[in-house]
């Protein structure tokens, strides 16, 4: 960017009333307005593009003279001692150009560092440093905690509901980092599913009580869910009966099949908001699709995810035990190494020693452990070698299956009770044992013969990359994208002291000064729209499950009925469907790269993904699922009852709010400040309607009128998941 | 054509760019030519085929059948004996058949993809990079060759699903980029009955569409920024589109129906609103399909996207011939890397060399540095094609050639791409 478009940009800024900063070689110039200083840096950096040009002219002539003295000593027949002389010049002048371009370098790559320095910015509210990974300090105020639910949780707003003016952040942080923390409505949904909808707390109450008899209900009448392992008992009873894959056609039960996606937005919806948005970033790094024909086994694969997103890498990839993934196609706690539905989506069962298969080892290193090139030092962490020997050490496993019986709820069943499962089982004959080695020359060279668990185990506990690797990827999609190698180094060193621990680490990230640094601050990353809807959806207790399904004759009571009636009207798996055409397919990625690009190079493709289209179903389709909240609820859920939500924020009484407390509130919920504009255009849609010719009229602001304010609280609602402050995070 | 820069401003901008520098090999026909009045649209398609490019859609020819089952064990049963033969004693894969019809406006070269200049890598994020950014990123950061191309005012579009990359992050307004216009072509949104219905739908998306045409009194960050300029461009884009998909080409109907086939039945109404209008337009398009990362299944998925590829363009090229303006597109295929050659037992690994294509009403028919016969392809080093081309060489000719614009611009290092002896892309 030319000097004066960037100054102009400064002044413009300034005149909006941005407060920014700029740092030169000097340090900190300013802040609010532009010095002198700086401009005075931008005069210097103008005369060194002058600069430039005359060195280049005296290059130029250094050149010619140097090539008239090369002629000279080729044609002319001078004594040695003259010779010598002329060739000496000819050095002095090779001297003189190299020291004029490494004076240029130099110049430059001090300039170039403060104009990149040099970049308007918020200044945050925060004293962090951005690059210090040490304790931020033990209290912090409310903002500073709303903060850090942006970052970490997908702006879960549960957790500072008490309304304190500061927080301990070592509690705070423990707080968000336990997954016991459910959504306060999943009691609720739970026992609206146990009872059917009757009773004087719903709306609309009758005829839809549990039927005498019926077998459609997924808990027996008495079942409580009183305590927490019990609702997240329930709600793996309701969604391994909902989503496990029952087929109506046929009338039997499939154990994975492409129903299994949305279970990663409901548990998002109603479990721990950390474990959401961990198994998300996870499910992204893993990258496993399952858009293969023959894919297997993909509720193992998001469980095996979801269970250890917070517990350790290690156990993750490995297993919980380094060769569980070698001790038989039925061991229990096998990690990702032996995994059935990312094995086939890398081809892991293909690679044998009579036929290599280059596609889970390269992956395994690229995507799972390593990454192709260190993010600091550009330097390759495996090489086209390491590829070969890795293929080896990684083969020797076979798809393997065998007849179950079907794990599920105990009530009544129709159709299958017995499915296949499959195993990844490893086999020593199919495996290529001889004396390859990788990452030679290295300090962390690995000779085999081996078996895959070794070479896995051998790049945790030795390869400097892989934990650099994690913690760097975290770091940059949970704090800022410009993290030190310092820094980076700091967080890996401790994510591999506690034996990868993803918690560990998260900890680390969420404590550290790092964290409430102006660089965090910065929205700097855009939202996946699984993220984008979750978030909204759970502080508004919007239901995932359309519970207007429930409005069934007794005719159809049974599971064919339910599960028919809520996929075609119900939102959850329209929930699933609405979001894959607004971008993100849950796990059911177009290509390796999945959707974390805040952590691979936001700059680079953050643009790339949004297409126009994807554009246009994101804002349709979020619009679509506000509506859809609503009109498959009608009987448990009103945008109007969130008032209570409004009144809460504020402190005032819910007759007394005002179209301003309405923007507030939303404002609080994204954790995001508006400009006065940008509110006067909200205000004038909270006091008007369009016309079905188009036209707008005024209408009296009743905060009353229930049907009034169950349409803007909603409009509101999808008016702000549409925004682009509201996209970025 | 970006605002603020006239048509007449850029053509003079790129006659006299071009002009000062005499050494650059520029071709004078193009200057007239760029400068004609009427239907002087140029197009140039460059065709993403993600994942790593088989080197075995061009074939030995042979009618030997099963001849290739050394190189590709049990699983090989293509025979190219069922393909045309294209010359030099190599075939078309038989799904990719129809091409042979355009010999004479098609050039091979076995190649990498871009960036010639780096030693080649087998990294589908690293090449992908570099796939997009023609070069590496000491050179150009993270701007893509086709985003410097839009920089240098050729409008550009991207018709592909998240895998198509321009890398235009960096670009002052951002391109379109869709998956086909037909998809583009939706209404707005609705709200449910309870909420207002179709009407409160309505008063949302103008609420949105302000929100997002107005500039906040607030500082706007830079990845914001990128959100709200996509927005504008939706907004944009949903407004314009319905007349491109108004135009009829005479082979409309029989374009595939599968979503890269959609693609190019857009690219030609594109081609035919051009010419109806009378537009002298210089349009990139990037196209991009996936799936070509087929370490498993190649005789499945592999006869699949390359029956997409041959039945697709080769109803592309018919209806522009029909049309009258098969000399006004160039398209282009590309990918980040070949494929390993002999088989690892259902499929191919990633490798290097790859044919890339080049098609178009002035494109001299040649196929450079291919020639493998069944027993060279079994003993290549490395199991792979190895590099013989450098594919920005093609990219720097149809720019000069076709759109007008000097490599130079385009790529830094232009003086080190090589250009072989006795090469010419165009007639």
């Amino acid at each position: 960017m030319p000097i004066s478009a960037k100054s102009q940009i400064l002044e413009t800024e300034l005149s909006n009333g941005s407060t920014i900063t700029c740092i030169a070689s000097d340090g900190l110039i300013a802040s609010g307005s532009l010095t002198s200083d700086q401009k005075s840096f931008y005069t210097s950096i103008d005369a060194f593009e002058q600069e430039k040009v005359e060195v280049d002219e005296k290059k130029k002539k250094l050149r010619k003279k140097r090539r008239r003295l090369r002629r000279k000593i080729k044609r002319g027949n001078f004594k040695r001692r003259r010779k010598r002389k002329m060739r000496q010049k000819i050095k002095d002048i090779r001297t003189e150009m190299k020291s004029f371009e490494g004076y240029l370098l130099e110049r430059e790559a001090k300039m170039n560092a403060e104009n990149e320095a040099c970049t308007v910015r918020v200044l945050s509210p925060y004293s962090g440093r951005a690059n210090a990974s040490n304790f931020y300090k033990q209290t912090i105020s409310r903002d500073e905690a709303r903060h850090l639910l942006r970052k970490l949780v997908m702006n879960d707003i549960s957790f500072i509901e008490d309304g304190a003016s500061d927080y301990n952040l070592e509690e705070l942080v423990n707080n968000i980092l336990n997954p016991n923390n459910f959504s306060k409505d999943l009691k609720r949904m739970l026992e609206t599913f146990r009872d059917g909808i009757t009773g004087d707390q719903y709306r609309g109450v009758l005829p839809f009580g549990r039927p005498e008899g019926g077998n459609y209900y997924v808990f027996e009448e008495d079942e409580q869910f009183d305590t927490l392992s019990k609702q997240k008992q329930g709600l793996d009873t309701f969604t391994q009966v909902y989503l496990k894959g029952y087929n109506p056609n046929t009338g039997t039960l499939h154990y994975g099949n492409s129903f299994t996606s949305p279970i990663h937005i409901i548990y998002g919806r109603y479990l721990s908001s950390i474990q959401a948005k961990m198994s998300h970033i996870w499910l992204g790094h893993f990258g496993t699709s399952w858009t293969k024909p023959d894919t297997k086994n993909e509720r193992e694969y998001f469980d095996l995810i979801y269970d250890n997103s917070l517990g350790s890498f290690r156990h993750m990839v490995l297993g919980t035990t380094d060769d569980a993934c070698l001790e038989g196609a039925t061991a229990s706690g096998t990690g990702i190494l032996c995994d059935v539905a990312s094995g086939i989506w890398l081809d892991h069962h293909l690679n044998t020693v009579e036929d290599r298969n280059q596609n889970y080892a390269r992956e395994l290193m690229e995507l799972y452990l390593l990454g192709p090139t260190d993010y600091f030092t550009g330097q390759p962490n495996y090489t086209e070698v390491d590829v070969v020997a890795s293929t080896a050490f990684t083969s020797g496993f076979r798809l393997t299956s065998e007849t179950v019986p079907i794990e599920l709820y105990d009530g009544p069943q129709r159709g299958a009770t017995t499915k296949r499962r499959y195993f990844l089982s490893y086999e020593t004959d199919r495996h290529d044992n001889q004396a390859w080695a990788a990452f030679q020359g290295t300090s962390y060279e690995f000779r085999g013969p081996a078996t895959p668990t070794d070479f896995v185990a051998h790049i945790f506990d030795n390869h400097p990359g892989m934990p650099r690797f994690i913690a760097g990827k975290l770091f940059r999609m949970l704090a800022h994208q410009n993290p030190s190698e310092e820094l980076i180094d700091s967080l890996a060193h401790k994510f591999k002291e506690s034996n990868f621990n993803i918690s560990a680490l998260l900890y680390s990230i969420a404590t550290s000064e790092a964290m409430f640094s102006d660089a965090a601050y910065e929205r700097s990353c855009i939202k996946s729209p699984v993220e984008q809807y979750l978030e909204l959806s759970r502080n508004l207790q919007m239901p995932l499950v359309a519970t207007n399904s429930l409005r069934l004759s007794n005719t159809h009571h049974n599971w064919g009925g339910v599960i028919n009636r809520l996929r075609s009207q119900g939102n959850l798996v329209g929930v699933n469907s609405l979001l894959n055409q607004a971008g993100e397919k849950s796990l059911l990625y177009d290509s390796v790269f999945t959707y974390d690009y805040c952590g691979r190079d936001a700059d680079a493709v953050g643009g790339d993904w949004l297409h126009s289209i994807k554009m246009l179903y994101r804002t349709k389709n979020m619009i679509e699922l506000v509506g859809m909240a609503q009109n498959y609820n009608h009987y448990i859920f009103d945008f109007a009852d969130r008032i209570d939500l409004i009144a809460k924020y504020t402190g005032k009484q819910e007759s007394n709010l005002e179209p301003q407390d309405f923007i507030d509130f939303f404002e609080y919920v994204y954790d995001v400040e508006l400009a006065a504009n940008e509110e006067s255009v909200l205000l004038r849609y909270l006091k008007r309607e369009m016309q079905s010719d188009g036209t707008m009229e005024n209408v009296e602001w009743d905060i009353n009128n229930s049907s009034f304010l169950m349409k803007k609280i909603a409009g509101l609602a999808a008016i702000f998941l549409d925004m682009s402050i509201t996209n970025v995070k | 054509m970006k605002k603020g820069l006239s048509r007449r401003k850029f053509l003079k901008d790129s006659i006299l760019g071009m002009a000062s520098i005499s050494s650059l090999n520029l071709t004078p026909t193009l200057l007239s030519e760029a400068s004609a009045a009427q239907n002087d649209f140029r197009i140039m398609v460059v065709v993403q085929l993600l994942g790593g490019l088989d080197p075995l859609m061009i074939l030995p020819y042979t009618r030997q059948y099963g001849e290739l089952k050394d190189i590709r064990g049990d699983e090989a049963r293509v025979n190219p004996g069922d393909s045309p033969e294209i010359g030099q004693g190599l075939a078309y894969h038989p799904k990719m058949a129809g091409l042979a019809n355009f010999l004479n406006n098609t050039f091979i070269a076995l190649h990498s993809g871009v960036a010639f200049t780096t030693p080649p890598q087998r990294s589908h994020a690293t090449m992908t990079k570099r796939l997009a950014l023609g070069g590496s990123e000491k050179l150009y950061g993270n701007n893509g060759w086709t985003a410097r191309l839009y920089d240098n005012g050729i409008d550009l579009i991207g018709l592909g699903g998240t895998g198509t990359s321009f890398n235009c992050s960096a670009c002052e307004r951002p391109p379109l980029r869709t998956s086909s216009f037909e998809d583009l072509n939706v209404s707005g949104a609705d709200m449910s009955s309870q909420l207002g219905g179709t009407t409160h739908g309505k008063h949302i998306d103008s609420v949105l569409r302000e929100l997002a045409s107005m500039n906040p009194d607030r500082h706007v960050g830079k990845m914001e920024k990128v959100y709200r300029d996509a927005q504008l461009k939706m907004y944009e884009t949903i407004d314009e589109i319905e007349k491109t998909l108004s135009y009829k080409t005479p082979l409309l109907s029989a374009y595939p129906t599968h979503p890269f086939g959609v693609k190019f039945r857009n690219i030609a109404q594109k081609a035919l609103q051009l010419k109806n209008e009378n537009k002298n337009e210089r349009l990139v398009f990037v196209v991009s399909q996936g799936g070509f990362d087929m370490h498993s299944n190649w005789l499945g998925t592999g006869d699949k996207l390359m029956g997409y590829l041959g039945d697709t363009l080769t109803v592309f090229f018919n209806d522009l011939k029909a049309m009258g303006i098969f000399d006004n597109v160039v398209t282009m295929t590309t990918s980040e890397f070949g494929r390993t050659v002999k088989s690892n037992g259902k499929g191919t690994d990633h490798g290097i060399g790859f044919p890339g294509f080049v098609f178009g009403g002035k494109i001299k028919g040649a196929i450079h540095g291919y020639r493998r016969t069944v027993a060279e392809l079994a003993k290549l080093p490395g199991n792979a094609f190895p590099r013989e081309f450098a594919q920005e060489r093609l990219i720097i000719d149809i720019l000069e050639n076709h759109l007008g614009v000097s490599g130079r611009t385009i790529f830094e290092d232009y003086s080190s791409i090589p250009k072989p002896a006795g090469y010419q892309l165009f007639a």
